[in-house]
């Protein structure tokens, strides 16, 4: 009873000390100026019409090698906790097939599925979306055959070689970008070609294949172990 | 030209090893121990050549602020140093150790990640991207931490993610709040914008951050996820996580942001001297009823870190100094003891000082190993921790602050206390041990001897001469507090 009492407590203290924070909030009427420049000159020096695109992937691409390296230790954490113990096989009694409704319609969604996926990714530079929602939607199609086949194994040897190899093809990427272009991960080592063309916007295009490969990869890796753990 | 390098060669590293390594660790060693390598080589290189000098680099060809920039001064490459160093006797003490563990390429490939969070730390100039690699940093933590799979190790890692999180809300808070009204993410372009603004702005961000990396760095009263994580991990983990990590994402973070930054206010430096002082005393207290040696070492952590804030909080220049040689002397004697700790666990299966008893025959290199860093870090000359206690309590009396500088004394001698307890139970106890389960390997072995040669070797960083070229540039980017500015934008 005190705990919570303590806990309500602290609450109410951050409710006191950030309401000001939030209630003297003046809606902008214009871009911040670092905003502005990004929307003045990140068309014309990138080539890409998603602004946001340009904005993740080079001005702050850095961030994103981050975010992508994150991913990747999640994705080894949580197969590493929940690794199965050696001997310890699945029951083959707890997974019941599934209806042959369901069992159609995942033979018939997949490739459908999977098809939006690599558009998303591949249109990353054109239209809302990118790498990281690309190869979301990517392991969304796994999940459902994993749920319609139960007994389906998952090659663990194919998908972390995808999930390493474009890692270190993202990185091979930013390094050139030392040597032909201005600096690590500058996207002007290829052509920028024609605004809104799908092959234009330099390396942005790559970059986001890649970061699909890479971000479905490794959630299909965390559903797999997720799926094998329970058993 | 290097800076990016810091950062490419172990994310690199880490994929290639997921990449190639089958069962066996083989190719997971040999390439993490030449990414280490080269990255220390780096280090170095860009330590002695950096000077007083500051060095930007702006990624993608873009100009600061509309893109991410990596700095490079006395400072970061100091710290650089340091973290490279640490690891790299790590990696060699992890050879043989980490076998005892199922799937020992996968450490290898997370303490990779684990070096590019801490290399990213120190090297960025940008506030959001210093969180970014704080985060990868952290997540590798954690998974090493619960790397032996035991349910005290997951409960360990538990704690430590949950307030790790925690900390790292408040901070991404505190940035929320800066570039609300900075409108830049740039370090450098932040301070000039707050100089500028309401200092009201500064004092509630400094505030956010004081909690934030407060819990990274494990000050009291922020210390309780410390003792349960960095006894848990396995020990060559520990040593990085003691050594290094609470210094990178906590220390060289608090110090970066309120020195260079926030121009260092004073309100906040006299915070640091209360909390650092707290820590001293409290935690070297707690160290003393300890019989887990690993945890003994955690809360001895806890009470150093506390030395290196009082000294930060002094502010004065020779403070500064001895608290940027306590950081160098901290990470290597408390590597050292928790490697002892580790060989020691190996060869006996326990960690219970009272199980333990007289190593001297079954394990010399240990025992004596052990021994140099005890006196070290208790501060007993000519060891390196002697020097650096010794200057922050003498820049303590000069400044007038007599009650500090009596606490640090008192500090000094309560660590000296529980150190004399661990070799005289642990190390030179009654019952005389011979049987050894494991023999301690080479790599362990010689990890164990390079750190307590630099015990005795760092000392000599002092005399005038050479600490004008290593130790002086450090405390003038420190000291010059808000020059960071002007070395970054005005080049």
């Amino acid at each position: 009873m005190v705990k919570r009492f303590l806990i309500l407590l602290v609450l109410v203290f951050f409710v006191i000390m950030l309401l000001p924070l939030v209630s003297d909030i003046q809606p902008q009427t214009e871009l911040n100026p670092l905003a502005k420049k990004y929307v003045k000159d990140g068309p014309d020096e990138l080539g890409s019409a998603n602004l946001v695109t340009s904005v993740i992937v080079t001005y702050r691409g850095l961030d994103t090698l981050g975010e992508v390296a994150v991913l990747f230790i999640a994705t080894a954490g949580v197969g590493f906790m929940l690794r199965r113990r050696k001997g310890s096989k699945t029951n083959p009694q707890k997974k019941r097939e599934s209806s042959e409704i369901l069992q159609t319609g995942t033979a018939l969604l997949t490739p459908l599925i999977f098809l939006f996926g690599i558009y998303i990714f591949l249109h990353g530079h054109l239209t809302p979306g990118g790498g990281f929602q690309g190869g979301v939607v990517i392991a969304s199609a796994i999940l459902l055959s994993m749920l319609s086949f139960p007994q389906s194994e998952i090659n663990h040897k194919i998908l972390n070689a995808i999930e390493s190899l474009s890692g270190v093809l993202y990185l091979v990427i930013g390094i050139l970008g030392i040597y032909l272009a201005a600096g690590f991960l500058d996207n002007r080592i290829l052509p920028l070609g024609d605004f809104g063309r799908l092959f234009s916007a330099g390396a942005i295009p790559v970059i986001y294949s890649l970061i699909g490969l890479k971000v479905g990869s490794e959630l299909v890796g965390i559903l797999d172990s997720m799926q094998r753990s329970d058993s | 030209m290097i800076l990016p390098f810091l950062i490419i060669i172990p994310l690199l590293a880490a994929f290639l090893i997921t990449l190639i390594s089958g069962e066996k660790d083989n190719w997971a060693i040999v390439l993490s121990v030449l990414a280490e390598m080269s990255l220390l080589t780096l280090a170095l290189f860009s330590f002695f050549t950096t000077g007083y000098d500051t060095f930007v680099y702006e990624m993608s060809g873009w100009k600061i602020p509309l893109t991410i920039c990596l700095v490079q001064d006395a400072l970061s490459g100091f710290m650089l140093v340091i973290v490279n160093l640490i690891a790299l006797t790590s990696l060699m003490f992890s050879i043989s150790y980490i076998r005892q563990y199922s799937s020992p390429w996968k450490y290898y490939a997370l303490f990779m990640l684990l070096i590019t969070g801490m290399n990213g730390v120190i090297a960025t100039g940008d506030i959001f991207n210093l969180f970014v690699f704080m985060e990868i940093a952290l997540f590798a933590a954690y998974a090493l931490v619960a790397f032996g799979a035991k349910a005290e190790e997951y409960e360990a890692a538990f704690k430590y993610a949950v307030m790790g999180s925690i900390s790292s809300t408040l901070i991404l808070l505190g940035i929320g709040i800066l570039y609300a009204s900075t409108s830049t993410l740039t370090m450098a372009h932040i301070a000039a914008e707050l100089q500028t603004k309401d200092p009201q702005v500064t004092y509630w961000v400094a505030a956010v951050f004081l909690v934030g990396f407060g819990l990274k760095s494990a000050v009291m009263p922020f210390h309780a996820w410390l003792p349960d994580a960095h006894s848990s991990a396995p020990a060559p983990i520990s040593s990085m996580l003691s050594g290094v990590l609470i210094k990178a994402l906590g220390i060289y973070a608090i110090i970066r942001i309120f020195f260079n930054i926030f121009g260092a206010p004073p309100v906040f430096l006299m915070i640091f001297m209360v909390l650092g002082s707290i820590s001293i005393i409290v935690a070297s207290y707690l160290a003393l009823g300890q019989w887990d040696l690993k945890r003994l070492l955690a809360y001895s952590s806890i009470s150093q870190i506390g030395f290196i804030l009082l000294g930060l909080g002094i502010g004065t220049k020779l403070a500064i100094l001895g608290a940027v040689f306590h950081i160098l002397n901290h990470a290597i004697f408390k590597s050292l003891l928790f490697y002892n700790a580790g060989s020691v666990e190996m060869a006996l299966g326990t960690r219970d000082l009272r199980k333990m008893g007289n190593l001297r025959g079954a394990l010399p290199v240990t025992t004596s190993t052990s021994m140099i860093a005890s006196l070290s870090v208790a501060g007993l000359p000519p060891f390196n921790g002697f020097f650096s206690k010794l200057i922050i309590i003498i820049a303590a009396v000069q400044s007038q602050h007599i009650i500090y500088a009596i606490i640090a004394v008192i500090g000094s001698l309560l660590t000296l206390a529980y150190f004399m307890k661990v070799q005289r139970y642990g190390f030179h106890g009654e019952t005389v041990i011979n049987e050894i389960k494991k023999p301690v390997s080479l790599g362990m072995k010689s990890a164990m001897i390079i750190l307590a040669v630099l015990c005795v070797v760092v000392s000599i960083l002092i005399i005038p001469g050479i600490r004008e070229i290593t130790l002086d540039p450090v405390v003038s980017v420190i000291i010059s507090k808000t020059g960071y500015i002007q070395a970054v934008i005005g080049r």
